[in-house]
């Protein structure tokens, strides 16, 4: 393997781990976005 | 007779099989195992393999089975040969993930999942140690290997390594381990070079407390999402998250206990000695020895420099709300990174309190090395 291979999968491999945590960003986003609110919608249920 | 009796009782003893870089490998055990008790880098770790390189490198007579020597001609192999095979199929460092993840609290990630930006960025050391292993003459394979050093995961580099170089393993499970204990001394330099002081004494606002549900799911999600993206990635991955359910769900006390306490510290052990006893004379005293060293140090300061870099990045991004010390944490080695961020946040800043803001690009650092091992264990497998 050449230096510029190498190079050429080191910017690969960055850009995947970089992916990879972005759509786990999201998915976190999201989740938690929803768990929140239901959390919330039963906290309000079990008040009223 | 007295004299012949004597000559055979030395030409039986390992003294008569000593060679020079025999001795010179004991010696170096031996100040492994000062490190280890005296100095306490690493101990845990440092001194089962100390003592595995000096019990590997006490010359054997010919004709008696090693300690690290295959069954042969009907006789079984060593003890370490056996327990060897836990490293060599990656079994240990997936149950010592397994411990980890029992004692990771994954709450301050989930309130800030922008710290898996951070864990990626400190992965930048991984990359640049591959690419100059690669220009310095290292297979795709070994430099892989020596790259992973950079995610400072001692588990992740054993795993990698012990799939793709497994000649390298004993030069890179030291570097590695050796350059974690010395992260309070790696880290601080480069993080007063690449931030200001006013970067540094920036104060960052309580992190949202994160529900129960939350973090039982958390686990279950990352490990159905990393694995249907990158099945390499299933042992380690999926271990961690395991042990990070056993300790959420609250209703796995007795697992959990066992996994982080016994059940890590057995592994622990096994991992230690055997990963030490390959680290023979022939394989360890070679330019590539030094070479890793070199390498392995070079990641850890990228990986250091990326993860700052990505924290300036986000400080500026969020209008200066974020402290871009925490980027440093985003290179695994939990929880001593974090550790660093905060001591360097209250010498800028004595009222700050960094280390649950650390936390986050800490433990995402371990997902992060896990993945980026995955990557490179799928390419060059």
């Amino acid at each position: 393997m050449t230096v510029s291979e190498a190079a050429l999968v080191g910017v690969f491999c960055m850009s995947l781990v970089f992916g990879i945590l972005a759509v786990l960003y999201f998915l976190i986003r999201i989740f938690t976005a929803g768990i929140r609110k239901f959390e919330s919608r039963r906290a309000e249920k079990n008040r009223s | 007779m007295f004299i012949e009796a004597i000559q055979k009782l030395i030409q039986g003893s390992g003294f008569a099989a000593l060679t020079c870089q025999s001795v010179v490998m004991i010696v170096l055990s031996l100040v492994l195992i000062y490190f280890a008790i005296v100095k306490k880098f690493e101990p845990l770790l440092l001194l089962p393999i100390a003592f595995g390189m000096l019990l590997i490198n006490l010359p054997i007579p010919a004709g008696e089975i090693g300690l690290m020597d295959g069954p042969a001609n009907g006789q079984a192999g060593g003890l370490l040969y056996y327990l060897y095979q836990g490293v060599k199929l990656g079994i240990y460092p997936s149950l010592i993930f397994l411990g980890i993840g029992t004692m990771t609290d994954f709450g301050p990630l989930i309130a800030r999942p922008s710290s898996l930006f951070l864990g990626a960025g400190a992965q930048f050391g991984i990359v640049i140690a591959f690419i100059v292993a690669v220009a310095l003459g290292f297979t795709p394979q070994e430099a892989a290997s020596i790259g992973i050093i950079g995610g400072a995961d001692g588990p992740t580099a054993i795993y990698l390594t012990s799939k793709l170089a497994p000649d390298l393993l004993p030069s890179i499970a030291i570097a590695a381990y050796s350059y974690m204990a010395l992260i309070p001394l790696i880290q601080p330099p480069i993080m007063r070079a690449l931030t200001t002081k006013k970067e540094r004494e920036i104060k960052m606002t309580q992190l949202r407390e994160v529900s129960k549900l939350e973090k039982v799911c958390f686990p279950i999600m990352v490990t159905i999402l990393c694995i249907l993206l990158l099945p390499s990635v299933a042992p380690l991955i999926g271990m961690l998250m395991l042990g990070n359910l056993f300790k959420e769900s609250g209703v796995t006390e007795r697992l959990s206990s066992t996994a982080q306490n016994a059940l890590i510290n057995i592994v622990t052990i096994f991992l230690g000695v055997t990963v030490g006893a390959t680290a023979t004379a022939q394989q360890f005293l070679s330019p590539a020895t030094l070479k890793i060293i070199f390498l392995g140090l070079m990641a850890f300061c990228f990986s250091t420099i990326g993860g700052l870099l990505l924290g300036k990045l986000m400080c500026f991004l969020s209008g200066g709300k974020i402290n871009p010390l925490i980027g440093s944490a985003g290179v695994s080695a939990v929880p001593m990174a974090a550790r660093v961020a905060q001591v360097e946040g209250q010498k800028a800043n004595p009222g700050n309190y960094l280390l649950m803001h650390a936390m986050g690009p800490n433990v995402a650092g371990v997902i992060g090395s896990a993945v980026a091992a995955g990557i490179l264990l799928s390419l060059f497998r």
